[in-house]
């Protein structure tokens, strides 16, 4: 009986990685074979499964048609899907029940992450994220409570950084000297790897605030810096040929005197 | 897509086929790895029993995500699976900034300086492209020089098909080493007393004068000669300030004589009104001596010993607000919605539209506190006292308050500075001992900036060990100087003996070019010198050799051809 719950957990699971698989791969297709395929789908699904499954998959079709029908903004550049693995899904469930722990009395908006996370988070940092906000204008206020609304692009790391990010800003907003220190403390503990993950997030849900505090750490980064270090900061490769690269320092010639010099090592 | 359903069921049937069946797993993972034609999957399709090769089709439609979602489903079943995932990670993450989109990278560098943009400019030609974009640049020309002169003449179009933000900006910054080049002097004559007043209207190419003997006077910039003067006003002009509209002159009787601006004129102001009495106005509002006058679009400003600034309207000419001092009002600079002025030893900072006082900086000097001059962008403020030292200060607005801090001190004179004037990034000072100091603020604006929000910084500037003494000195007064201005390439300045000086640098690159090619010239000579001593020399050493042959020819021969051999070396 063990094997048998691991299995149909291990099951659900893949069903819901199909799910999402399906709803990325149909929005690639045009519209119209993707309504033939999703009629397959649900008849070839309605004749293996049980009926508690059957409901599942109803609605998840439901949810579907509600998100081609909603036209939901894409960002410029498709970050490419990633898999967690089962540790990452928990970890990020802490963190979302950790976040929400304590504001249980407040409404409260879902939000569904690219790996299937689902973060409750308060009204007002909805209303920080424009995109989500513009999706719950878009529907009535029964659906949108009931329905978790999906983030294609967003990952459940990201969110839980930007919903920490939020909550801190307005703790940090009473003085201009902690709001400061905050965001130099929340910035020093990325890499440039996390960095541009939440900035490609924040841009997607158009979070300002967010995205101008990254800009402004990851500029501060390479302000006075030499060529070669803001070179290897950004993790750029070197295009230039070398008369290329002669000609645009003699050209710029201006901008290299008080350049620090110790970051050449 | 016909063959894309069944398949996804029978991925199913397989995977708990697999989950029943561990000890074969990493077998069956080898088969459905492996390809299959189109043909045999329509084939196979009747055979439902057996799965293994349709699964395969099924792997292979799906792409990369399935293949990943396997390795995540076996971690729990075996270790080696498990390491197999963060190579997956470390693999698939990019640690380049240009995966970002153009739009969020220039979101990036908008938040760098002209400097640091063009060190960028030398990482990749990607970064080299997002920094050299349009909007950025133009940010920063105004911000340190304002609108260029030629695009109030021609218009903003033109100037920006002409040249691209940046190059003006590469041409200005190159153009500004020029007042540490060679100059030469003009000496204006006319005033026949001290001149108390200077302005330079480097937009329109005129100078603007007046002094003691109450007589405002216009000069071309570029000839140095004399266009116009006004009639006696009646007193003591003290200050004078102009645009390409308006020119106003405030005396020591408290009123301040305005003049509009006529099109048709060639030089823009008629001073001897003789058909048109409208173009001159005066007003009346100040109880004592004006001090200080300064424009913009919407406003005068005006500053006197009454220990008033009064705002006034330029359409309906009448006073809109009344800012008063604790003592006498020496000098005012606006910006925006600021007026900065000094009164005492004190330098104010207003809100013009409120009225209300924004900051406060108390005994900036030790006795008055006579000049004040400000930079472009507003942020910064210089002031010039009664014991000839100059202090910078930085308004640093937080968004809850603004605090002036001091970022500098320098103490180039050894008498009262009268007058300064600031372009970026030169800041001139005129003093009661004669001279004018030549000040470079760059480094320190780049330094203020950088410690903005840590103030524990601050206090090392205090001791004024890192700042620089003045870039230069020009001497050539006797006495007082009252009054100085910077623009054009030019520094102008007036005082006691009753003539304006023009420090004209404009021909300062051109001298430079031409003191190095005559250097140049004169390395070819030197080579040129240095080959031929070379030839001579070989042509010694070709000598060498006939004396050797002479020398083995005096061997062999007989006695008649002695004579021979002594006539060779004779």
């Amino acid at each position: 009986m063990a094997k048998e719950s691991g299995s149909s957990k291990i099951e659900m699971l893949e069903i819901s990685n199909e799910a999402m698989a399906e709803a990325q791969s149909s929005k690639i297709e045009m519209l119209e074979i993707n309504n033939e395929a999703m009629a397959e789908a649900q008849s070839s699904k309605t004749v293996t499964m049980k009926p508690a499954e059957a409901e599942e998959s109803k609605t998840e079709t439901q949810k579907i048609t509600d998100e081609e029908s909603k036209n939901v903004p894409i960002a410029a550049t498709e970050e490419e899907s990633k898999k967690l693995s089962i540790t990452k899904v928990e970890e990020s469930k802490n963190a979302a029940t950790a976040t929400t722990e304590g504001e249980k009395e407040e409404a409260k908006v879902s939000l569904k992450t690219l790996d299937g996370v689902t973060f409750e988070v308060e009204a007002w940092i909805a209303k920080e994220m424009e995109t989500v906000q513009a999706y719950i204008d878009d529907t009535s206020a029964d659906t949108s409570a009931a329905i978790a609304i999906p983030l294609h692009n967003v990952a459940g790391r990201e969110l839980a950084r930007m919903v920490e990010y939020c909550k801190e800003h307005r703790r940090a907003s009473v003085s201009a000297g902690n709001l400061k220190e905050f965001e130099e403390r929340f910035a020093a503990a990325l890499n440039l790897y996390e960095m541009k993950d939440l900035i490609i997030a924040a841009n997607y849900l158009n979070t300002k605030k967010l995205l101008e505090s990254l800009s402004r750490c990851i500029a501060k980064a390479i302000k006075n810096k030499s060529v070669e270090f803001v070179r290897d900061y950004f993790g750029v490769t070197n295009d230039y040929t070398t008369e290329e690269e002669a000609q645009y320092r003699e050209t710029n010639a201006w901008a290299f005197r008080n350049v620090d010099e110790d970051s050449r090592n | 897509m016909a063959f894309e359903c069944p398949n996804g069921t029978e991925v199913s049937q397989s995977l708990a086929h697999f989950v029943a069946n561990p000890g074969i797993g990493i077998v069956e993972s080898n088969l459905q790895l492996c390809p299959k034609s189109f043909t045999e999957g329509i084939a196979t399709s009747k055979f439902v029993p057996d799965t293994k090769p349709e699964s395969g089709k099924g792997v292979k439609l799906k792409g990369a995500s399935k293949i990943n979602s396997k390795k995540g489903i076996k971690a729990p079943v075996s270790a080696l699976n498990q390491s197999s995932i963060p190579g997956d990670v470390v693999f698939n993450c990019g640690l380049s900034i240009t995966d970002l989109p153009p739009a969020l990278i220039s979101e990036i560098l908008n938040c760098l300086d002209p400097k640091d943009l063009g060190v960028v400019s030398c990482v990749s030609p990607i970064l080299q492209r997002v920094a050299s974009e349009h909007h950025a640049w133009k940010q920063f020309y105004c911000e340190r020089w304002g609108l260029p002169a030629a695009s109030l003449a021609v218009g903003s179009g033109v100037v920006d098909d002409d040249k691209s933000w940046r190059e003006l900006f590469v041409e200005r910054e190159f153009r500004s080493k020029t007042f540490m080049g060679q100059y030469s002097i003009d000496v204006l004559y006319g005033h026949t007393e001290a001149v108390r007043t200077i302005f330079l209207l480097a937009s329109a190419k005129l100078i603007f004068t007046s002094g003691y003997d109450s007589v405002v006077r216009m000069w071309d910039m570029e000839n140095g000669l004399s266009i116009a003067s006004s009639r006696p006003l009646g007193c003591t002009i003290r200050a004078v300030a102009a645009d390409r509209k308006l020119l106003v002159a405030g005396g020591t009787d408290g009123f301040i004589h305005c003049w509009r601006a006529v099109e048709d004129l060639p030089h823009s102001f008629e001073f001897r009104a003789t058909q048109n009495q409208n173009t001159e106005v005066r007003l009346w509002g100040h109880e004592g001596p004006i001090t200080s006058l300064a424009l913009d679009l919407t406003r005068i400003y005006s500053g006197s010993w009454d220990t008033t600034v009064r705002v006034w309207d330029r359409h309906s000419m009448k006073c809109t607000a009344v800012l008063r001092h604790s003592d006498w009002v020496w000098a005012l600079v606006p910006h925006d919605t600021t007026v900065a002025s000094t009164s005492g030893s004190d330098v104010y900072v207003w809100d013009t539209d409120s009225g209300t006082l924004v900051t406060i900086v108390h005994n900036a000097h030790v006795g008055n506190t006579y000049a004040l001059a400000r930079s472009h962008t507003g942020d910064f403020l210089f002031t010039g006292g009664e014991d000839g030292a100059i202090h910078m200060y930085e308004i640093v607005n937080d968004g809850y308050e603004s605090k002036a801090w001091h970022v500098a001190v320098w103490v180039p004179h050894s008498a009262a500075v009268y007058s300064l004037a600031f372009e970026f990034p030169w800041l001139v000072s005129a003093s009661s001992d004669g001279k004018l100091a030549l000040i470079d603020v760059r480094k320190l604006l780049k330094i203020s900036k950088r410690a903005l929000g840590k103030r524990v910084s601050k206090v090392k500037h205090l001791g004024g060990d890192i700042v620089e003494p003045p870039q230069r000195m020009l001497h050539g007064f006797k006495s007082n100087l009252f009054s100085v201005d910077i623009g054009a390439e030019r520094i102008v300045c007036g005082g006691e003996e009753g003539v304006v000086r023009i420090w004209n640098f404009t021909e300062a690159l051109e001298i430079e070019r031409r003191a190095r090619a005559l250097r140049g010239i004169r390395l070819d000579n030197r080579m040129r010198r240095r080959k031929l001593q070379t030839e001579l020399s070989n042509k010694s050493g070709r000598s060498d050799q006939c004396s050797v042959a002479a020398k083995k020819n005096a061997v062999t021969c007989i006695w008649p051809k002695r004579g021979m051999s002594g006539k060779l070396k004779a």
